[in-house]
């Protein structure tokens, strides 16, 4: 029956050299059809999207693409400057509290100009597809940092208990 | 009568013959063996001389099953059906979250996220 182990090797051989085989070239015809440049793909694939409302949505998306970045840089700025006050080594400077002020103005202006853009596209959608996208959008834009918030709570209940 | 005495007793007979001697005398006269009782022992004798000492008998028995031509080409079919499913929709689900990353990175930025 040695016979039957050698063919049953050969036959494992087979069906893996099988399987993967069709494994690389369904991925290679799935990504045929899957990889477009385009930035609002996304929108297409998630909310099945026709081409009028992808239309409406990209008019959005290239008006509101400037806006963000201009707030970026601004953040991206006041929080260079920030690190320059603190480089300096004097935390008790009243400069670090007003540029701190000035990074949660500039975040709060920049989290108001996106969650009224997200509305904008919502609306430019089927009613189903526009309410999925503004709740997830909104989950990003105002409680991404729950999860460190919530982690640093109880840390500090637990921290509290402990004295 | 054991086999070697049947084997002595025909020296001129094969080792089939010598066996189909000491298979018929080892039992009573009135119970005779049933139809192809001695092909089926050899049979049995031959597989488990081919078979060696490192397969187990279930193992045989289910190598034996699964050692078919319909079979192996339905199994390998099958496999390359479910390959092809698996790379393509894999292939779908991380073309569809570089496409959510390539979004996000536009509308909501990193220092705001």
């Amino acid at each position: 029956m040695r016979r039957a182990g050698w063919l049953f090797a050969g036959v494992l051989l087979l069906a893996a050299a099988g399987f993967a085989s069709a494994y690389w070239a369904g991925g290679r015809l799935a990504s045929l059809g899957a990889t477009s440049p385009d930035d609002l793909d996304w929108l297409r694939l998630e909310f099945h999207l026709t081409e009028a409302e992808l239309d409406r949505i990209r008019a959005l998306h290239e008006a509101y693409v400037p806006v963000c970045e201009h707030n970026c840089h601004q953040i991206a700025a006041a929080k260079e400057a920030l690190d320059r006050l603190l480089a300096a080594g004097d935390l008790g400077d009243p400069a670090i509290e007003e540029q701190l002020a000035e990074i949660g103005r500039l975040r709060a202006r920049c989290q108001a100009a996106m969650l009224r853009h997200f509305q904008a596209v919502s609306r430019a959608m089927p009613t189903e597809p526009g309410r999925r996208y503004l709740e997830a959008m909104q989950q990003l834009t105002l409680h991404a940092h729950e999860a460190v918030e919530h982690r640093m709570a109880g840390e500090s209940a637990e921290g509290h208990g402990h004295h | 009568m054991d086999m070697n005495s049947a084997m002595k007793s025909e020296p001129s007979g094969t080792g089939r013959d010598a066996l189909a001697v000491a298979l018929r005398e080892a039992r009573p006269a009135e119970r005779p063996l049933p139809p192809q009782f001695t092909a089926g022992v050899w049979r049995r004798i031959e597989r488990a001389e081919a078979a060696g000492p490192g397969l187990p008998a279930w193992l045989l028995s289910v190598l034996d099953a699964m050692l078919r031509p319909g079979r192996i080409a339905s199994g390998v079919a099958a496999l390359m059906l479910a390959g092809a499913i698996l790379g393509s929709v894999q292939t779908r689900t991380a073309a569809r979250e570089t496409a959510r990353e390539r979004y996000l990175a536009l509308v909501a930025p990193n220092p705001i996220r």
